[in-house]
């Protein structure tokens, strides 16, 4: 079981700030009560990469917003790096 | 390549060769030519994702138990699983889909997939009830009581020293002989006649130390009388606070006593500072104590009285002697409000002729702090210090004990809170017979910064000696303001430190409220601190170990002469603690705090183990005062155990056992329980 506040201590201890915190709580409460902990289970499981799903997070949500084709490429291009990223440490 | 090679399952990985090979995943050029590129808005964004989402799934469909077993394979399916999930989830949620949309429309991973996440995982069911969670994280309920066996009140009042007769109808002074009365008498009126000045007024006082106490204190009432008739009303009303001299004060005496003209002398505070002299010139322990009488702030005398029935504390108020029939202040300081009819949160100090010491408070007092939201600014700063951040909270808090019930509600930037108190077992030490009070609180909380106002309107039932009923309002407003910031340093091989350093503030002001309020004065606290605590992470998260320090000071009233304000030097704290991992799960946690308090020094140790759902502990505090008459020696266990049940809910257990030691008491001892259930919504 995992709790947010467990979660938030994680998030402001790495700087994050409020408005993205809150993001990521709003992110959260969209979710299911077990695909919520499932996601709490990855941020927690991985806090070294938080910063960077918080960002992610923010950007889809400004592109949601207000599309603009430069920022859709740029999350592509970070979405990719990671999955190839990862691919590569399998090798 | 090579380890990857290693493992024969990995080697034909559908579409990881294509990721390793392409520099660039086509599918997402700009080229005008590429269909989606013609697809430039948002679902062409999300379409875009899906051939990396496939990617990702041809990959984990791969996955076979047996090739968990290599940690690193495991470690890094793992987070390409996780990495999935948050991908899809991130986007559907931008998209502001509803929780069922995004439960269809993720892309559920193999059995094989959905084990990797299986170990952080879940429990069925248990949403929060409808609404809530959107409104508190959690529910914090507590239910607890202090038992300590108390003595019956014994005491009383003696007002009337007019003759003989009318003195010995009061306790005080049932067995006092006649003789010894008229020795008292004369011995008053000869010293004042018999003197030229103040220096050989006291010189004669001082040959009167072989008197009994209750000659004493009847020659102290009697210069009481006198000096209330030379009461310096324009003093008062001109709002003036001005240092008389002793020799003011005796021709003021001197010339009421020989020739019945009133010389003005000065108010309260010269008054009882004079008295407070002459009972230590004939040999008594006194003191000055701040405290308010009809809810006008008021200085009196406080003395150490003895007779056959025993020593206690007497409070000297003009002429009226008020015996408390007891040896612990804090029950003494209840007496007194009872008496005088009015409790003088914030504002009470106890001291000498020539400065105040510390503030004293009695169990209304406290009460009543507690009701307005007031914390012990040094153990507010600590907690601050040990988080290295503003905490943020909302939540539901409910404390029920015999005595006392407190709702809370705190959301964001709001909070609002109930506070009732009754005196259901009759403590005649403790003057209110009641208290409600509702308290708002602004909160207004960054990430380094904090500020907390709190208003609070009160309405109390005092209860008089006679047990008769006052009631009257009150508004305490307080200020709390907080920083609190934390620096990492660069962590190497051989671990971490992170410097957490901060300042607190906190005021109070206290004002009447209704008919009586341009009678009354108000009541002020101020005290502000500093502290920092450097924190070594080791590596491997072998253990947390820390040293920290603290400071805190305090504005109080300099003497019962002026007005002056003094800054004092109120706690200085030094703290030393570690959280070490004795094994998976299992954390130790150890702390020492020494503390040098204005009135004498405290120790304070913890100790305890926590595990995933398990923890116990024991503390045990232990103060030495340095004014045991008026701030107890003390020792004190506490014994705590907790079960947590994931972030749903948690309970503690929590007993404890206090040995107070006030100077020349017997030890009183205090027994407490507690029970808090703390309930996650969130």
């Amino acid at each position: 079981m995992k709790n947010w506040l467990d979660l938030k201590q994680i998030l402001v201890q790495q700087n994050i700030p409020e408005q993205d915190i809150k993001l990521t709580k709003e992110f959260l409460e969209t979710l299911s009560f077990d695909r919520r902990q499932q996601m709490m289970g990855i941020f927690l499981g991985w806090p070294e990469k938080l910063g960077f799903f918080v960002d992610l997070l923010k950007k889809k949500k400004k592109l949601a917003k207000n599309y603009q084709p430069e920022l859709a490429r740029k999350i592509l291009d970070l979405e990719k790096k990671e999955v190839q990223d990862l691919i590569k440490e399998l090798s | 390549m090579e380890r990857f090679s290693e493992i024969p399952e990995f080697k034909k990985i559908p579409g990881e060769a294509e990721l390793r090979e392409a520099p660039e995943v086509e599918e997402y050029a700009e080229s005008p030519e590429t269909p989606l590129a013609k697809k430039e808005n948002l679902d062409g964004f999300f379409e875009k994702e899906v051939p990396l989402q496939e990617k990702i799934g041809r990959v984990l469909d791969e996955i076979t138990p047996k090739k968990l077993n290599n940690p690193i394979v495991n470690k890094t399916l793992r987070l390409l699983t996780a990495f999935s999930i948050f991908m899809g989830g991130s986007s559907f949620f931008a998209k502001g889909v509803s929780a069922e949309e995004i439960e269809q429309g993720l892309r559920q991973p193999k059995e094989a997939a959905a084990e990797l996440l299986k170990t952080e995982n879940q429990p069925k069911e248990t949403e929060a009830p409808g609404g809530w969670k959107k409104f508190i994280d959690r529910f914090d309920i507590s239910v607890g009581g202090i038992y300590e066996n108390l003595p019956p009140f014994r005491g009383g009042v003696s007002s009337d020293i007019s003759t003989f007769k009318n003195l010995t109808q009061s306790d005080f002074y049932k067995d006092f002989s006649r003789d010894k009365y008229s020795k008292a008498v004369i011995a008053f009126y000869n010293s004042v006649r018999l003197s030229d000045n103040s220096a050989d007024f006291f010189q004669k006082l001082d040959q009167l130390k072989n008197f009994t106490t209750q000659q004493k204190t009847l020659i102290l009432q009697n210069l009481g009388t006198v000096l209330n008739k030379t009461y310096n009303y324009d003093m008062l009303e001109n709002n003036q606070m001005v240092k008389i001299s002793d020799q003011a004060m005796f021709q003021s005496i001197k010339e009421y006593l020989q020739n019945g003209k009133i010389l003005p002398g000065g108010i309260c505070g010269n008054i009882h500072t004079f008295l407070t002299k002459a009972a230590k010139e004939m040999g008594l322990e006194a003191w000055l104590q701040i405290n308010s009488r009809k809810r006008t702030n008021h200085i009196f005398s406080g003395l150490l009285t003895e007779t056959d029935k025993g020593k206690q504390i007497t409070f000297l108020d003009y002429n009226n002697l008020i015996s408390t029939g007891t040896l612990n202040y804090k029950d003494a300081l209840g007496i007194a409000e009872r008496r005088m009819g009015s409790i003088t949160t914030l504002n009470s100090f106890v001291g000498n002729e020539t400065e105040f010491l510390f503030p004293v408070k009695s169990r209304a007092q406290e009460k009543i702090e507690e009701a307005a939201g007031v914390t012990d600014t040094g153990k507010e700063l600590e907690e601050k210090l040990k988080e290295g951040k503003i905490k943020k909270e909302k939540g539901l808090t409910i404390k029920l004990s015999p005595e006392t019930k407190t709702i809370g509600l705190t959301k964001d930037y709001i909070g609002l809170t109930f506070f009732n108190y009754e005196n259901v077992y009759n403590n005649p030490y403790q003057s209110l017979e009641n208290l409600n009070a509702l308290r708002g609180r602004l909160n207004l909380k960054g990430e380094t910064l904090s500020l907390e106002a709190d208003a609070t309107i009160l309405h109390l039932n005092l209860k008089d000696l006679d047990d008769g009923n006052i009631a009257y309002d009150e508004f305490i407003g307080r200020i709390a303001a907080d920083f609190i910031d934390s620096h990492k340093f660069n962590k190497g091989e051989y671990g971490q430190f992170i410097l957490n350093y901060g300042a607190s503030l906190q005021t109070a002001l206290r004002l009447p409220l209704g008919k009586t309020a341009k009678e009354s004065t108000a009541g002020l606290m101020g005290e502000g601190g500093t502290g920092l605590r450097m924190i070594y992470l080791a590596p491997n998260n072998i253990g947390k170990f820390y040293v920290g320090a603290s400071e805190i000071f305090r504005g109080q009233p300099r003497d019962a002469q002026s007005k002056d304000i003094a800054v004092k030097e109120a706690a200085k704290s030094f703290t030393v603690g570690a959280d070490i991992k004795v094994r998976e799960g299992k954390i130790l946690n150890l702390e020492a705090i020494k503390s040098r308090l204005d009135w004498g020094e405290k120790l304070e140790i913890r100790g305890g183990l926590a595990g995933e759902k398990w923890r116990g502990g024991l503390a045990y505090e232990k103060s030495s005062s340095r004014y045991e008459r008026f701030i107890p020696s003390a020792e004190k266990t506490t014994v705590a155990v907790g079960y947590k049940d994931g972030p749903k809910w948690e309970i503690d257990v929590l007993g404890f056992k206090a040995d107070e030691k006030y100077a020349d008491a017997e030890n009183r001892k205090i027994y407490g329980a507690e029970v808090k259930l703390k309930i996650f919504l969130w």
